[in-house]
């Protein structure tokens, strides 16, 4: 039951709705009836974590089970938990109201390395030891998962396992696992470890050693245990269609940031774009069957009421039948008045008569991802895209009455020189003289090109990974470069904190003597680090000064192809090899087809019965 | 045809806005199948209004819409299949089936009706404070407005206040903000203010029991 002092702080707070549970679909149990407490924690604040599919999956899955109760809970946002601790009232799940320090198992998403310090303050607000060695019998474990965990050793000394790769199947054998453990008497949470060690894809870090050289760089990841893997190898469920999928889900009552019903078409991807983590990570692709979606997207309309659905996806164009399937669910939908949402979507990979009819590109208008303003670049980030591809569209897109176009780049990545800044300008010069080049009465009245620009962080699992990040002044003057070349009418230009991008690359690419600095940078007062308004660089760097930590070893050194990698012991289905001839054909720009066309063995070809094109084709 | 529906926002709900509120009733009602009329256009919107918004933090059963529908339905129909489609703490009262062309009443109520009982032992009004107040001719209370700050007499806004034979619930009936008056909050302050009674806003329990119209009359006529 939630606390009569929480309802007495809701008020106080902005959104107070984000903290009282009891949505739509959400699932509520007997407590007497189950025997396994799981919550589900999304490090961030409820509208974002809400938004995220999935701890949708995993809380289905759960709740499915008639013996385990799983529910929610996400960072309190800064108002409340100055509430919270104030009248003191520790963290609570959003279900029962029931204190997370009684849980049995307690599992984080890591979504993006900023919302590190959310997972520690969680814990702590709990009343949770942060330290995974420090925690007794009286806490849950702490599990974590989702894209950051791919690299877990920052938070190696405070996560008690992390489980790499999809979790659908995994989840379950967690949970039987633990029930066995709890009931065969055994009290050392040790014991536990070792056996949860044993599910493949599970990682315990407390139960591998890593030793250094004397540089800094690491000298080997081994297994305190002989019977434990030295690599672990991450889980892929195999066939997605007749993988669970929540058909119930959960309809919040607060304006969430994807508000919307969502269909997950299909997972990975085959464009092996070089800066891309998830492209890497999520191999193979493996779509849902059309036939699975269209059932699907019915049940969702009619358990959740949403008027918005949207088919989500890495790269929605490459869905093998995209258009029918769109085609399917718009006339399924018109007298519904359900309005479809495609993102991601490649304009030329789709019919122009069903294009209109699109409910994201109605409301957003035209949205390119080129990354790199020119050919030379893109094919060294192997983005196969052209821009031929882009000025046709658009100059389809401004005859059709459409005025805006946002255009998203990365800045810093690898062999970028100024002209490839230039081309960025001169990129947006060029849709306006396309817009221009067409009759007044047959264009829109107005024209508004925003161009964006994100500055690159190499990641664990890229072709990229060796890669230093381009100092915090060299962004920065690249930035102030753009500014003046876009001063252009028509145009604006919008770019992200390099501090912020600085901190994120040390966190993705960083090993577990980083813990120390998460737990102070916390004391320091940092938490949403991913909020602008929130993110505290000076605390952050006092953190690691504190540590006697030097950030750029992390961000800014080159590193050589045979130096151990904080990650190596982990396996994400692409090989180092296949990264190394990546990276090498990145430097002298030769591009990379899409492996649908033929296998470029990626590594996970070796896996038996995992990937659909795996030695298929010739080159 | 329209509904007219009266229905509650009860417990937690209470913390939902009323923009909140609008979209849960606009997914029910899809999920219920109801046949709503739709505007015309680029993106078509459910034809329905609602009455004015109960604060954040109040529990009611005074909330009132207006739904256009394309095809009659009865509603006996319509309420049991809604509240099928509804969260638990939203609940269809009651619901009257009206022609196209009769005016809508939703915008016509200009007073709220209350309960306000303390949650536990905490220091209460009695019928002498209660007499204070409404022997006052005029009481001056600051009010928030969009402006800021800004000073209303609010005695004409108490059309009613009574204490229960029990001596615990308070039952009011104040003009709606809507129209210029007030919301309970600032009727409590008061008595803090005009009476030597100490209360705090936060320990009292406040329901909205309904909203009427200016003759007394309710919007849904039994």
């Amino acid at each position: 039951m939630r606390n009569r002092n929480i309802d007495k702080i809701l008020l106080s707070v902005e959104k107070p709705a984000r903290y009282i549970g009891n949505e739509y679909n959400a699932v509520h149990k007997n407590l007497a009836s189950v025997e396994v407490r799981f919550a589900f924690a999304f490090p961030d604040v409820y509208d974002i974590g809400m938004s995220h599919l999935g701890i949708r999956i995993l809380y289905d899955i759960l709740n499915k089970r008639d013996d385990t109760f799983c529910e929610r809970v996400f960072a309190p946002w800064v108002d409340m938990e100055q509430q919270m601790r104030r009248h003191e009232i520790p963290l609570f799940a959003l279900e029962s109201g029931d204190n997370i320090a009684d849980f049995d198992m307690l599992g984080f998403t890591l979504q993006y390395e900023m919302s590190y310090t959310n997972v520690l303050n969680m814990l702590d607000l709990a009343g949770i030891p942060i330290w995974s060695k420090e925690r007794t019998n009286r806490h849950p474990f702490v599990l974590a998962g989702g894209p950051c965990a791919y690299n877990p050793e920052p938070l190696a000394d405070i996560i008690d396992f992390f489980l790499i790769g999809d979790g659908e199947e995994a989840i379950n054998e967690i949970v039987d696992c633990y029930k066995t453990w709890k009931y065969s008497g055994d009290t050392d949470r040790q014991n536990f470890l070792k056996h949860v060690a044993s599910i493949e894809g599970v990682y315990v870090p407390s139960l591998y050693e890593v030793s250094y050289n004397d540089d800094g760089t690491i000298n080997a990841i081994t297994p305190k245990i002989d019977s434990l893997p030295h690599i672990i190898r991450k889980r892929v469920v195999t066939n997605l269609s007749s993988a669970a999928y929540p058909e119930r889900p959960i309809v919040p009552y607060i304006d969430i940031v994807h508000d919307r019903a969502v269909l997950e078409i299909f997972r990975g991807c085959t464009r092996g774009c070089r800066f891309c983590q998830a492209g890497m990570v999520y191999r193979p692709i493996r779509e849902r069957s059309a036939d699975r979606l269209v059932e699907l997207a019915d049940k969702l309309v009619r358990a959740t009421g949403y008027s918005e659905m949207s088919l989500s996806s890495l790269s929605t164009g490459d869905y093998s039948q995209l258009e029918q399937l769109v085609k399917i669910l718009l006339e399924k939908f018109q007298e519904e008045k359900v309005a479809l949402s495609l993102p991601s979507l490649r304009l030329d990979s789709i019919d122009k008569s069903l294009l209109e009819r699109i409910q994201s590109v109605k409301k957003t208008g035209l949205t390119f991802a080129p990354e790199a303003a020119t050919q030379r670049l893109r094919d060294v980030i192997n983005k196969g895209i052209t821009d031929d591809d882009i000025l046709r569209t658009v100059e389809y897109a401004f005859q059709q009455g459409w005025q805006s176009v946002k255009l998203y780049f990365m800045i810093g990545l690898p062999t970028e020189t100024d002209d490839d800044l230039y081309g960025i300008a001169e990129m947006a010069r060029r849709i306006l003289d396309v817009y221009y080049s067409i009759p007044k009465d047959q264009r829109g009245r107005h024209i508004d090109i925003t161009v964006s620009t994100s500055s690159f962080v190499p990641k664990p699992f890229t072709p990229f990974q060796w890669d230093p990040q381009d100092k915090i002044d060299r962004l920065s003057y690249k930035q102030h470069l753009l500014q003046q070349q876009l001063r252009m009418k028509h145009v604006t230009y919008h770019w992200s904190d390099n501090r912020l991008s600085f901190m994120e690359a040390v966190f993705a690419r960083g090993d577990r003597r980083l813990g120390r600095v998460l737990a102070a940078a916390l004391a320091n007062g940092c938490r949403f680090d991913a909020w602008t308004d929130y993110f505290n660089y000076d605390g952050w760097l006092k953190a690691f000064e504190q540590c006697s930590i030097n950030p750029e070893f992390y961000a800014g050194r080159v590193r050589s192809y045979d130096e151990v990698l904080p990650w190596d012991h982990i396996n994400a289905g692409v090989s180092k090899d296949f990264l190394i001839r990546e990276r090498e054909r990145a430097l002298k720009g030769k591009t990379t087809f899409d492996c649908r066309r033929a296998c470029i063995k990626c590594g996970i070809e070796r896996w038996e019965g995992v990937c659909d094109n795996a030695n298929a084709g010739t080159l | 045809m329209r509904m007219l529906v009266r229905f509650s926002k009860e417990n937690d709900l209470r913390f939902i806005s009323h923009l909140d509120m609008v979209h849960a009733m606009e997914r029910a009602l899809r999920r219920a199948d109801i046949p709503m009329a739709y505007s015309k256009g680029f993106s078509p919107h459910a034809k329905i209004s609602f009455s004015a918004p109960t604060p954040l933090g109040i529990p009611s059963s005074a909330e009132y819409m207006d739904v256009h529908l394309v095809k009659p339905l009865s509603a006996q129909i319509f309420v049991q299949r809604l509240n099928n489609a509804l969260p638990n703490d939203m609940r269809v009262l009651e619901a009257m089936e009206i022609d196209d062309d009769v005016p809508g009443v939703l915008g016509k109520a200009t007073i709220g009706c209350y309960t306000i009982q303390p949650y536990e032992g905490v220091q209460w009004i009695s019928q002498s404070h209660i007499n204070v107040l409404m022997n006052m001719n005029d009481i001056i209370m600051e009010k928030r407005t969009k402006k800021g700050l800004k000073e209303i007499n609010i005695r004409p806004c108490i059309k009613e206040l009574i204490l229960m034979q029990d001596g615990q619930h308070i039952t009011a009936k104040l003009l709606l903000p809507s129209v210029g008056g007030i919301n309970p909050d600032i009727l409590l302050k008061a008595f803090n203010i005009y009476t030597d009674v100490r209360i705090d806003v936060e320990d009292m329990a406040i329901h909205k029991d309904d909203i009427l119209l200016e003759d007394g009359r309710v919007l849904l006529p039994e």
